[in-house]
């Protein structure tokens, strides 16, 4: 069967006008409007092999990305977030649209996508073995994930470990991963099929840079994963590879205190939680080299298969 | 017609919707906070083929709708010994009674705040009593905020506490001192029900309606509007004692206010309340400027944005023009712009 071909710039950018440029990411369904074209470039450019679906497909959100208004937005150019007719955050540099959009579609499913467990946490797949790796800002979580990803394990998602209460499984959410700027020359030379995209200055997180998903993560985003390891890295300066075995209980209120919504999915967030430890080993990892830190997971996984 | 409004009206209709329609039903009841009331109305018509994406956003908002009315319940768990200390009824208003009282119409309804009333007397108790149990005003309070509050207001400046998700709002009337429309809140606590199980009272079925169109009408937040508007339509629909709720807007000199609600709720839902004589007289009058901008102001998409726009700033006006007497409006209007600065 021939793949649908995805759409010219020229075709997206007319969708996207019209608010007719619909997609699926990962569960979600998202409707996009914008007239930006620097910003749909950019968009294209990290998800331009996804196929746009019917423009009369229900969704789970809306969103307009557009120029801001007022006296503020004369002054100087704006990118403005709406999701449903709200705006979660003041307008951004209008050259920072791709950035706003990606963090703007985060907290639109952090608020409201409740029927799932919200896990803080990256995870990748290899051989039908899910990891998730969640760690507070600054662990070096993103650029572990990237890492391994380049040494091809599947993206999942580096921000959310989407939990179904259903079956205990993680459903991807291919995104962009904003990456910090310092951590791209190291994955450059780690992991040189990867995709990155622009480089945006002091934005809230710093100097960021997006790694873009994979076109087999993409085409692959309605596969769930089964979760077999949870390892909580740390990236130190100078430090020794230390990967150790982490009791169910530190990992279960490390997980839940970290998560999007642990206390608000009540009892079923309690039982699929308590699942989930039950199904997987974890880990904590603590390492000086982000190469050494993939060996040793690699190391794990052929164990498993062994 | 807004899809929201149809289904709202008459949720069987959810089945004869356009994929399109639904996209927008959606969109526009997490806008206007109604995704979880749309949610139990169509699972109580029995409405089938609900699109997935539909479905699994209410399922989202019913999660924390559940997790919501949890923390309420727990909330006002621990304010149980507030009456009996401060030896005075403490009624709770619009969610918080809903909830605590198990009326229908919290059901898929979410709260920000925890609303207490309680009479002017028992106000320095039960404050001294909310301060000793670690509730406390927002620190960014400035002098004439606090003045703004004392001297005019009909609540304490908002509370909050730190083991807390809610504001607890504090009230001795349920309109402003200085509005126009302000009126003795005594003849409120005489009518109040006791909440069963609870040492809590809610206001009798006809106030708690009129309290409804009180705060339609003089709020100067046009965002809650419809979620107001539907919760105001599901009391009147299953309320029968339309003779009660006249007396009642006549005694508290409502009556315009209530007209003018109905008269939305009307334009907006349909026929089921026309029929009746709630406020007799009404059908012969025209249409008046009030809930006709109310209702503009109220429906997402409803009419054009900048219409839109407008009609909430003429509301805005007016709720501000009723609020206080125009040279206190001024000073007031004054010190809010100069504050900023």
């Amino acid at each position: 069967m021939k793949e649908p071909a995805p759409p010219s710039s020229g075709e997206l950018r007319q969708l996207a006008r019209s608010g007719d440029l619909v997609f699926r990411t990962g569960p979600f369904l998202v409707r996009l409007q914008s007239r930006l074209d620097s910003f749909l470039d950019t968009w294209q450019r990290a998800y331009g092999s996804l196929e746009p679906l019917p423009a009369d497909t229900v969704c789970h959100y809306r969103i307009a990305v557009t120029r801001g208004r007022g006296v503020a937005g004369l002054l100087r150019r704006q990118a403005l977030f709406r999701a449903d007719g709200m705006t979660p955050f003041d307008p951004y540099p209008f050259s920072h649209a791709f950035p706003m959009y990606e963090w703007g579609l985060n907290w639109c499913i952090a608020m409201s996508a409740h029927n799932y467990l919200l896990l803080h946490s990256a995870v990748v797949e290899k051989a039908g073995r899910a990891l998730l790796l969640p760690a507070r800002p600054g662990s070096g979580k993103s650029t572990l994930c990237a890492a391994l990803v380049g040494r091809g394990w599947r993206l999942l998602s580096d921000e959310f470990g989407i939990l179904r209460h259903e079956d205990g499984l993680l459903l991807p959410l291919p995104r962009a991963a904003p990456l910090k700027n310092e951590s791209i020359d190291l994955l450059a030379r780690v992991a040189p099929a990867l995709t990155f995209g622009p480089r945006y200055d002091r934005t809230r997180k710093g100097d960021v840079v997006h790694l873009f998903p994979p076109a087999d993560s993409l085409r692959r985003q309605e596969e769930p994963a089964r979760p077999r390891w949870i390892i909580f890295p740390r990236y130190r300066q100078g430090a020794r590879l230390e990967l150790t075995p982490e009791a169910p209980l530190v990992t279960f209120n490390r997980l839940i205190n970290n998560a999007f919504n642990y206390r608000v999915t009540g009892e079923a967030g309690f039982t699929s939680t308590c699942r989930l430890l039950r199904n997987v080993d974890s880990f904590r990892l603590e390492h000086g080299n982000v190469e050494e830190a993939v060996d040793s997971i690699e190391a794990l996984l052929e164990d498993d298969l062994r | 017609m807004s899809p929201l409004l149809q289904v709202l009206a008459d949720p069987k209709r959810a089945e004869a919707l356009e994929p399109r329609a639904w996209d927008a039903l959606i969109g526009d009841a997490r806008r206007t906070r109604l995704l979880g009331r749309l949610s139990f109305l169509l699972e109580d018509a029995g409405v089938k083929n609900i699109p997935a994406a539909a479905a699994e956003s209410m399922a989202g908002t019913r999660a924390y709708l559940d997790h919501l009315h949890v923390t309420a319940r727990r909330e006002l768990a621990s304010l149980e010994r507030l009456p009996g200390a401060i030896g005075a009824p403490v009624v709770l208003l619009k969610g918080a009674a809903y909830l605590a009282a198990g009326l229908p119409v919290a059901r898929g309804r979410g709260l920000n705040d925890i609303d207490i009333l309680v009479p002017e007397a028992a106000l320095p108790a039960c404050e001294g009593w909310l301060k000793a149990a670690g509730w406390h005003f927002d620190g960014q309070l400035s002098a004439y905020d606090e003045h703004y509050y004392r001297t005019w207001a009909h609540e304490l400046p908002p509370m909050r506490h730190p083991e807390s998700h809610f504001e607890l709002d504090v009230h001795h009337a349920l309109v402003q001192r200085t509005n126009r429309l302000a009126f003795d809140p005594a003849p409120l606590f005489d009518a109040a029900v006791p909440i069963p199980g609870t040492p809590f009272h809610r206001l009798c079925d006809e106030d708690m309606i009129l309290h409804v169109v009180a705060h339609l009408l003089v709020s100067d937040e046009p965002r809650g509007g419809l979620r107001d508007l539907d919760d105001l339509y599901r009391m009147l629909t299953i309320f029968d004692a339309e003779e009660r709720l006249r007396e009642r807007a006549t005694a508290l000199g409502l009556v315009l206010q209530l007209k003018h609600s109905i008269s939305v709720l009307v334009s907006l839902f349909g026929g089921t309340l026309d029929a009746r004589d709630i406020v007799p007289g009404m059908r012969q009058t025209s249409p008046s400027l009030v809930p006709t901008l109310l209702a503009w102001s109220a429906v997402p998409g409803g009419r054009p944005h900048h219409l839109q726009r407008l009609a909430e700033r003429l509301l805005f006006l007016r709720a501000h023009w009723l609020r206080m007497p125009f040279d206190t409006l001024i000073c007031h209007s004054a010190r809010k712009l100069t504050a900023q600065y």
